[in-house]
């Protein structure tokens, strides 16, 4: 889970993932806004087993699936 | 002789239409003077497209007279939010970086909203992308609402919710993936559907988030939202979420009884955990008075808390909103307006680990709403905690700061309708309350909608501008 940015210098390594080149005061406000991210992050995780429902399943395309 | 056109109904004007009381050239040519009157201080339109909307209204009114009426949206005058796709007209989103974007073909709810007749008057302005706004950064400026143009007219779907309020057009055109038809149709006094996850086909449609993306339609009353769904719904083999169901008759069971349905009241939505303003609390309780005098049942449901509806869908939002914008925030940012580019970036800090977590939640909170389901034919909440807003005084981050009351039936893909619900003494402003329904069941949604609405008398009111 991530944890809440507390340097520019954190959150500049972690803007340097998306490849955006910003400018100090841009790179305030991310951090600031970063901190919902947290929160609402931690908020989804609960206690589910190995074995939970993976929401997310594949499936064939239609057009695949009517050959 | 109709006084003012532009203020029917849809319905009305139909039938108005239909008996040739009504010609769709003379309603076309109104509702195009009441844009020439009022666009200029609501900003409604990026794209307004008079000589084609006349075009098309002459070759109704031949057709009409010819004997052949195609249905109820023949000859009646809308607009689109500029994320649908034109044939020939440029569909922007609203943004620089797609300003001189002119698609070869129509969306598939276009082509079928002109098969129906319907006259298309143009494109209206959207928060950028569907997100960012309201931006004073874009190239023309966000919309205002015409019942307070200092106020906003929430988003995203803006110039459409000003423009039906106002008569410009009887009926637009929005798409909602948090909210955006439901948040602009409760501040701006409409009726505004976003139906079933997959009722409608989003091909076509600039998207902002795939798996949460709706479209539907912003109208004046409950019925005139079922005869404009009606027209844009069928199976779209083309988009892989468009769901090959039955269409029903939206509109047939308007006016049959409601009594003995069953309204469960998430009361902690707006009591609670988002605490609604005060003549939005006072507009819920009187509509449930209305609503047990027509003989339905109105009982409490307990949902998981709205934070967790509003943190699974902002997570898959922005991720996938992310995933889209990505390789053009990273190429040419300056294009993007400060407010999308912004809420669009913060997707980037997401992790693959946040994806999965939210769609993994995300089953858990249907499979909970489901089961508080049971036994309830409809769910009644506030369609927006608030009146409008100034409109340079909406925070960037708003939706992270206080959880959004419309996305639990994003997340849920559960048919939602907003409708007005009365007025702010003070102000004027229009407030509303929202009903949602099983999955498919938007016939019992727009019955109550509609029972509610004629047992009221919030449609006999305008904005008071058109009064000037």
């Amino acid at each position: 889970m991530p944890t809440p940015i507390a340097s520019e210098a954190e959150m500049s390594a972690l803007l340097a993932r998306t490849g955006f080149q910003l400018t100090p005061e841009q790179i305030a406000e991310y951090a600031q806004a970063y901190g919902y991210i947290v929160e609402m992050s931690a908020r989804i995780r609960g206690e589910r087993s190995y074995m939970a429902e993976p929401a997310h399943v594949f499936g064939f395309p239609n057009e695949e699936a009517a050959r | 002789m109709v006084s003012d056109p532009t203020l029917l109904t849809i319905r009305e004007a139909s039938t108005l239409i239909a008996t040739r009381e009504l010609s769709p050239v003379e309603l076309t040519q109104a509702c195009i003077a009441r844009t020439e009157a009022l666009d200029a201080t609501l900003s409604t339109y990026v794209a307004f497209t008079p000589e084609q909307a006349l075009d098309a209204a002459k070759a109704a009114e031949a057709e009409i007279r010819a004997g052949h009426h195609r249905g109820p949206m023949h000859g009646i005058p809308i607009g689109l939010k500029d994320i649908y796709d034109t044939a020939g007209v440029a569909t922007t989103g609203h943004s620089r970086l797609l300003q001189s974007r002119v698609p070869a073909e129509d969306a598939f709810t276009v082509a079928k909203l002109r098969e129906s007749g319907a006259i298309i008057t143009g494109k209206f302005g959207t928060y950028e992308f569907a997100i960012g706004g309201p931006s004073f950064d874009l190239f023309t400026p966000p919309a205002r609402n015409p019942w307070d143009p200092s106020r906003t007219t929430g988003g995203s779907s803006s110039g459409s919710a000003a423009a039906v309020a106002t008569g410009m057009v009887l009926g637009a055109t929005g798409s909602d993936t948090g909210g955006s038809i439901r948040s602009p149709s409760s501040l701006c006094g409409l009726a505004g559907i976003k139906p079933t996850y997959g009722l409608l086909s989003r091909r076509g449609i600039l998207p902002l988030s795939q798996s949460l993306d709706h479209a539907g339609p912003m109208c004046w009353t409950v019925e005139d939202a079922a005869l404009m769904l009606q027209a844009m719904a069928g199976h779209d083999p083309l988009d892989p979420a468009c769901a090959n169901v039955a269409v029903p008759d939206f509109a047939g069971t308007l006016g049959a009884p409601v009594k003995g349905k069953t309204i469960g009241l998430i009361r902690h939505f707006h009591e609670t955990d988002h605490e609604a303003a005060p003549p939005v609390l006072a507009a819920i309780e009187a509509a449930i008075a209305v609503f047990r005098s027509l003989g339905c049942v109105v009982k409490e449901v307990t949902l998981p808390p709205l934070m967790d509806f509003a943190a699974v869908g902002l997570i898959i939002m922005s991720s996938e909103a992310f995933a889209i914008h990505e390789a053009d925030l990273r190429a040419t940012p300056e294009l993007y307006g400060e407010i999308a580019r912004d809420r669009i970036s913060l997707g980037g800090l997401l992790t693959g680990a946040d994806y999965v977590q939210a769609l993994r939640r995300r089953r858990e909170l249907c499979a909970a709403v489901a089961e508080a389901m049971i036994g309830v034919d409809a769910l009644l909440t506030a369609g927006s905690p608030f009146p409008a807003q100034p409109i340079d005084q909406v925070p960037k981050w708003l939706m992270y700061q206080k959880p959004s009351i419309t996305m639990p039936f994003n997340v849920t893909g559960l048919p939602a309708l907003a409708l007005c619900a009365g007025y702010e003494e003070k102000t004027g402003l229009p407030v509303a309350i929202q009903l949602a329904g099983r999955p498919f069941a938007e016939t019992t949604v727009f019955q109550l909608g509609h029972a509610y609405e004629q047992a009221t008398d919030w449609r006999a009111r305008r904005p008071g501008l058109l009064a000037a």
